[in-house]
């Protein structure tokens, strides 16, 4: 190595690291598949593979091209298959399926699939991607009391029917986005929204203490 | 057809069938796919994922892990460099665009100006992907992410069947970079700047197997074999083919047809 290949390298260092600082700042939080226990753990393991997406059955994982420095990390945009038969949810399927299961379970063929253990092996209990949210304001069963397709679709029974609306329980919900996939309002009235690290530590903390 | 044309058919038959096969058919990239039920990693993201996780990679995942690498080094042992010249499919893009160029008669603007392109040997030296690749190694270390694989070209031409159509968004700009450069020098990322190249020159160092060889007595020593291999390597002067992707194309285009492939050597 020469002194002109010593001083390349130093230049490649100098843009390589700039240019990830600079795409790191103000970064958006992002729905991750399952497994992923801390975004920072998660974009030190990823190898930015894409085994996830191309095994996801209901093809809800897609790679991430929004940030330079996540490029090619997977999201998840679709939604997650609770049941493997479930690949295209419906109402009516979902329910027949709740009777027969007692308890869910997701397929985890992303976790099954990852090289490199970014997305670990949790179980069901710990597994929290995002968390859902009504809005009141163009949510059919808050304004004409009809439809409650989300409320038939969750099988982990987060979203209840309360009061004169429906309403999502914090402890139960995973973050599957079935809910948003199905409302059939355009804008979507349920949205699932990424979860920060204090958030994902609370709702651990909620689970443990309900002992669900 | 004689054996010299006929090897590079082959090699491109092969190129086109890894190509198709890594982009359309493998569950998976380059960086990591399961063939059956073998899964292979590519080492450079190992080497980047243990630099960036601090080693934590979970004790469950650790054995099929490093496997999966093991199969990925030992067969660069086995035939060195022979990756980037038979199944990359950076590599095979990049040779497509130099036989388009070639149709088009468009010569590489290094090339037009001898003199400039024997002083700017002196600073794109061959051995300038290895000053990347530690580069590579302290930026995963200092970002605590792959930071290669986010910008990588080979990982990125993978992933554009992923996600819909052949590359997508910032992606683009990437592999467009990559396959631009083409039009300053041959094989311009290859040969300087793509880690993945630099890594496996270490490995094959300890390659034995498959090496160009060159008659001395036929040998007229013009140094043509410095411009038809794609790495520049003057085959008839070098010593350690640490270098060499097996790509045959010495053999197949020697003026004097005096190189020879030698099964095995030691030096």
């Amino acid at each position: 190595m020469n002194r002109r290949t010593f001083l390349w390298s130093i230049v490649c260092l100098f843009a390589f690291t700039t240019t990830l600082t600079l795409t790191n700042l103000n970064r958006r939080r992002k729905i991750r598949p399952p497994g992923v226990t801390s975004e920072e753990e998660f974009l030190s393991l990823c190898i930015r593979c894409n085994m996830c997406a191309d095994i996801c059955p209901t093809k809800g994982i897609e790679p991430d091209n929004t940030s330079l420095s996540t490029l090619g990390t997977p999201e998840l945009k679709g939604y997650c298959a609770v049941y493997l038969d479930l690949v295209d949810p419906s109402p009516s399927k979902n329910s027949a399926f709740k009777k027969l299961r007692p308890s869910a379970e997701l397929c985890f063929r992303c976790i099954n699939a990852c090289p490199t253990g970014a997305l670990r092996d949790v179980s069901v209990k710990d597994l929290r991607m995002g968390l859902a949210e009504v809005n009141r304001s163009t949510c059919l069963a808050w304004r004409y009391n009809i439809c409650y397709r989300c409320v038939d679709i969750c099988v982990f029974d987060a979203v209840e029917i309360r009061g004169q609306g429906i309403h999502v329980n914090e402890a139960l919900c995973v973050g599957c986005k079935q809910c948003e996939y199905i409302c059939p309002v355009p804008s979507k009235a349920i949205v699932v929204r990424p979860l920060g690290a204090e958030e994902l530590e609370e709702g651990r903390r909620l689970r443990e203490r309900r002992g669900t | 057809m004689n054996l010299k044309r006929l090897i590079q058919r082959v090699r491109h038959l092969v190129q086109i069938l890894f190509f198709v096969f890594f982009v359309y058919l493998v569950v998976g990239a380059v960086c990591s796919f399961t063939v059956g039920d073998v899964q292979i990693v590519e080492p450079l993201g190992a080497l980047q994922i243990v630099i960036a996780s601090r080693l934590s990679i979970p004790q469950t995942i650790l054995i099929p892990f490093l496997s999966a690498v093991a199969i990925f080094v030992g067969v660069t042992i086995l035939l060195g460099r022979a990756w980037c010249a038979w199944a990359c499919p950076i590599g095979s893009l990049t040779e497509f665009t130099e036989y388009l160029m070639k149709k088009m008669r468009f010569k590489p603007l290094l090339e037009r100006k001898p003199k400039a392109y024997a002083k700017d040997r002196r600073l794109w030296g061959k051995e300038a992907k290895l000053p990347t690749l530690a580069a590579v190694m302290l930026s995963s270390a200092i970002t605590k992410t792959p930071a290669w694989c986010s910008f990588c070209p080979i990982g990125t031409v993978c992933r554009g069947s992923v996600a819909g159509g052949f590359v997508a968004g910032a992606e683009m700009a990437i592999v467009g970079a990559v396959l631009a450069a083409n039009t300053y020098e041959k094989h311009f990322f290859c040969k300087y700047i793509c880690p993945v190249a630099g890594l496996l020159t270490l490995i094959s160092k300890l390659n034995p197997l498959i090496k160009p060889r060159v008659e001395q007595v036929g040998c007229r020593r013009c140094a043509a074999c410095a411009i038809i291999c794609p790495w520049g390597l003057v085959v008839c002067e070098e010593k350690s083919f640490a270098e060499c992707t097996k790509c045959f194309v010495c053999y197949s285009k020697c003026p004097y047809g005096v190189v020879t492939i030698s099964l095995y050597e030691t030096h």
